[in-house]
């Protein structure tokens, strides 16, 4: 009698773990994905387009952040498995480098704008569709990205027009994605370091973080004369990484 | 008659060779200026195989094109100049080229830019671009060319409580006049939203913040509005919670006056000090401030830190990973870094994988950096004052880099003595080379011999020995004719003094007879040694770990008819 109460405890206590190991895997892997398909308000569809994209911006911004300023690189230096882009570069020895990308921060708006069109164009005809399930009539005017980077912030404006009509007809024309980012701030110190780069020949992190007490540099310099400079904002953990490569000695000069 | 009898007892030839290194066969190639190369690098003097031609390019160096030369671009959106070459200034981005220097360029001349509170140093468009971005109305100084003039001129704005009447009460927000009048609240300035005489909902409490941008610790009220600076004493302290430092007598305490880290009771953080306010961190923080979750954090760096040297270390105190005295007989391997401590972790910078810059530390201000080793300039140095002026060459006496036209070792000038003495200018810290890579990596300094800096301490020494009086008297070094003639001929030196400087010093002066094998003069083969060691990672060394080299000396040191006995250090490999 005894032992058959404990091998029903055993049991039990055995369901009870396969029910914690189900709602676990529920928790992580399902609950997520049915959050991103709830976001849907039909009188809200800004918050749908700000679900829908967010995630995909700030991989983006956070990839071209990690490799100089670009998605794919052209002329870059791998460091830690990562393709670095070069913003200034010369080939040769004794002599300071030329900057590369002098419109650093437009270069990288149209990266992103580049990078996210296609996405852009599956969440608002994504959006259109949620109407349509929940039996609106939905025209859908498309226009342009335009994205800003700017103090503290990515702004991602689409110049998207969206009418749906159920009894009662609304017009949506003021579509937007901002982002929490402070890649702004960190291509303007960029653009400071790669000008003293391309005037002496190098740069020395201590001044910019005596000046920004929330900024780390960390400068690693490789055998072939090029330069990794690793901007990292300490309050958000934001990284900007690229290469220089400038006033190299060779060895044995 | 002099019965002369030449013997070539000897050749010996010292041959220090760098153990691994190739040598690098510097082909002339033509250099063309590409837009593009193939890498994807723009405006580099690169050889034709490494040029994108589907770009401009042209057989000249960049400097001399129109779309590579140097000049300057502005981005008009931003209002940034940088330099750089036209065709990388890209006007469909907006940009805008002019091919003269940033500080020709009217739109790039820097003034005072007045933003806010705030104040840069700043191009004009720059400051008209500021303004957009963060929203305010920009004033530009172009009369002020000063950083710290510029810095001076930035007024903040006055701060006050700023009162909104709403259904549930007065609402309060601790912010500045102007933005109280754009949000058309009511404007109390110099109070705190906590202030009894306001009547407002905001209450105090024992919460504190950080506020970017700003080192402090703050206690924040019940709107969330940052009050004053922490002090536990004030906690309760009606004024301090109802008025702005400076008003009505209300003061900030200072505390210990050196940035209060790690102080329970103050929040009047210093980073200039070492100190900035953070979360409370009970890894990190050794106190737990009395009231609240921050606390100013101490930014200098512990001893149990791995970089820093077993020591504790000041915020923003800098170092080097090792004397530069120390680089005086560099190994292969050694290296030399720049190290500092900023907020509490130690951060380094390698110098140069090379050793063309060392880190050097100024004993009076305490200031470290990484500086170039200008060993190149050394070998160039005629006296031996011109040598000791720079303070990356040393006087090496004994042994000669450059050759006189009649085959001697180069003389320098004892600057003390005036006279002419055997010895040359060396680097002080000997540079490294890239040793590991067994493809060329030393390079050729010209296309000439030596081919390698190495090279620059190899020698051959040819000695003919002469016996006077056949039978009688001893078997003696003598000079060339050859030599004795040229010398005659090139300078103004007596025969005898021709004679002296002529004649090989690399073996002992005699030898005991025809057959005897010479013994190596142990002054001139060590001169010899450390001249080869310290041209860079030549000769025989072991690495920086300690690890012992290929070769010995003995291996390096070749020839016919020699006492090898007499060769200093011969087995070392080290």
């Amino acid at each position: 009698m005894y032992k058959k109460e404990k091998r029903g405890q055993i049991t039990i206590f055995i369901i009870l773990a396969i029910l914690i190991v189900v709602l676990v895997i529920l928790f992580v892997f399902v609950i997520p994905k049915a959050k991103m398909t709830t976001t849907f308000n039909d009188k809200n569809p800004q918050a749908f387009i700000q679900t829908c994209l967010e995630d995909k911006i700030e991989t983006t911004a956070e990839t071209i952040a990690l490799q100089g300023g670009s998605l794919a690189p052209e002329h870059y230096f791998t460091f830690n498995e990562i393709d670095i882009g070069y913003l200034c570069y010369t080939n040769e020895n004794y002599k300071t480098c030329v900057i590369q990308k002098p419109l650093l921060k437009q270069n990288i708006e149209s990266e992103i704008e580049d990078e996210i069109k296609e996405d852009v164009v599956n969440c608002f005809n994504a959006l259109r569709e949620s109407y349509e399930r929940k039996n609106y009539d939905a025209q859908m005017e498309v226009g342009t990205t335009t994205i800003e980077l700017l103090p503290k912030r990515i702004v991602v404006s689409f110049d998207y027009a969206l009418t749906v009509s159920k009894g009662q007809t609304d017009r949506y024309d003021d579509f937007s994605v901002i982002l929490n980012n402070n890649l702004y701030e960190l291509i303007g110190i960029t653009n400071s370091i790669v000008q003293w780069e391309s005037t002496v020949g190098d740069a020395d992190p201590r001044i910019y973080m005596t000046l920004y007490p929330d900024l780390r540099v960390d400068k690693n310099n490789r055998d072939d004369g090029t330069t990794i400079y690793v901007l990292t904002d300490k309050n958000t953990e934001n990284k900007f990484q690229f290469a220089s490569r400038s006033l190299v000695f060779p060895p044995g000069y | 008659m002099k019965i002369k009898e030449v013997l070539l007892l000897g050749i010996l030839i010292l041959i220090v060779v760098f153990l691994s290194s190739t040598i690098i066969s510097q082909e002339q190639t033509e250099i063309y200026c590409a837009e593009k190369t193939t890498y994807g690098a723009s405006c580099q003097n690169v050889p034709l195989n490494e040029v994108n031609t589907n770009y401009r390019y042209d057989r000249t160096s960049c400097e001399s094109t129109s779309y590579c030369s140097e000049g300057t671009c502005i981005n008009t959106l931003t209002g940034e100049c940088l330099s750089g070459p036209q065709a990388t200034c890209d006007t469909t981005q907006g940009g805008f080229f002019y091919a003269k220097p940033k500080d020709e360029v009217a739109q790039c001349k820097i003034g005072c830019c007045l933003l806010g509170d705030g104040a840069a140093l700043v191009e004009q468009v720059r400051c008209d671009t500021l303004g957009a971005d963060y929203n305010l109305n920009p004033i530009f100084r172009s009369d002020i060319q000063d950083e710290f003039e510029c810095l001076a001129m930035a007024s903040p704005e006055k701060e006050g409580a700023c009162v909104f009447e709403t259904e549930q009460g007065r609402n309060c927000r601790g912010i500045t006049r102007g933005e109280c009048q754009d949000s058309a609240g009511e404007f109390h300035e110099g109070f705190l939203c906590t202030a009894p005489e306001l009547g407002t909902t905001c209450t105090r409490t024992k919460k504190t913040t950080c506020i970017e941008g700003k080192n402090e610790v703050y206690f924040i009220d019940s709107c969330g509005n940052a009050a004053n600076i922490y002090d536990a004493n004030k906690v309760n302290d009606v004024a301090y919670w109802s008025y702005l430092p400076g008003v009505e007598g209300v003061e900030v305490n200072v505390g210990d006056g050196e940035g209060n880290a790690d102080s329970v009771v103050n929040g009047y953080c210093s980073y200039f000090q070492g100190s900035t306010c953070r979360r409370y961190d009970r890894r990190i923080d050794s106190n737990l401030p009395r009231f609240g979750d921050y606390i100013c954090r101490d930014l200098n760096c512990k001893a149990s830190d791995p970089l820093s040297g077993g020591q504790p270390r000041e915020y923003g105190e800098e170092w080097c990973s090792e004397p530069i005295d120390n680089f005086e007989n560099a190994k292969p391997g050694q290296l030399s870094y720049l190290l500092y401590c900023y907020d509490g972790e130690v951060q380094y910078e390698l110098c140069d994988s090379y050793r063309n810059k060392l880190c050097k530390q100024n004993e009076t201000s305490g200031y470290a950096n990484c500086v170039i080793n200008d060993w190149m300039s050394c070998i160039e140095q005629n006296s031996t004052k011109d040598c000791e002026n720079n303070e990356n060459c040393k006087v090496l006496t004994g042994a000669s880099i450059l050759r006189t036209a009649y085959g001697t070792g180069k003389l320098i000038k004892d600057s003390n003595t005036n006279n002419m003495v055997v010895g040359v200018c060396v680097p002080k810290y000997a540079p490294g080379f890239k040793f590991w890579d067994p493809e060329g990596t030393i390079l050729s300094t010209s296309e000439e011999t030596p081919t390698s800096i190495c090279e620059f301490s190899s020698v051959a020494c040819l000695v003919p020995y002469e016996q006077e009086v056949a039978f009688i008297t001893t078997w003696r070094a003598t000079p060339t004719t050859e030599c004795i003639e040229l010398c005659k001929t090139t300078e103004t030196w007596s025969p005898s003094e021709c004679y002296k400087a002529c004649t090989p010093v690399c073996f002992k002066d005699t030898i005991e007879d025809k057959n005897a094998d010479a013994k190596i003069n142990q002054t001139w083969a060590e001169s010899w040694q450390n001249l080869c060691v310290s041209l860079g990672d030549c000769g025989v060394s072991g690495n920086y770990f300690g690890k012992e080299g290929y070769n010995r000396w003995r291996d390096l040191f070749l020839g016919e008819n020699i006492d090898w006995a007499t060769l200093p250090n011969a087995e070392e490999k080290k």
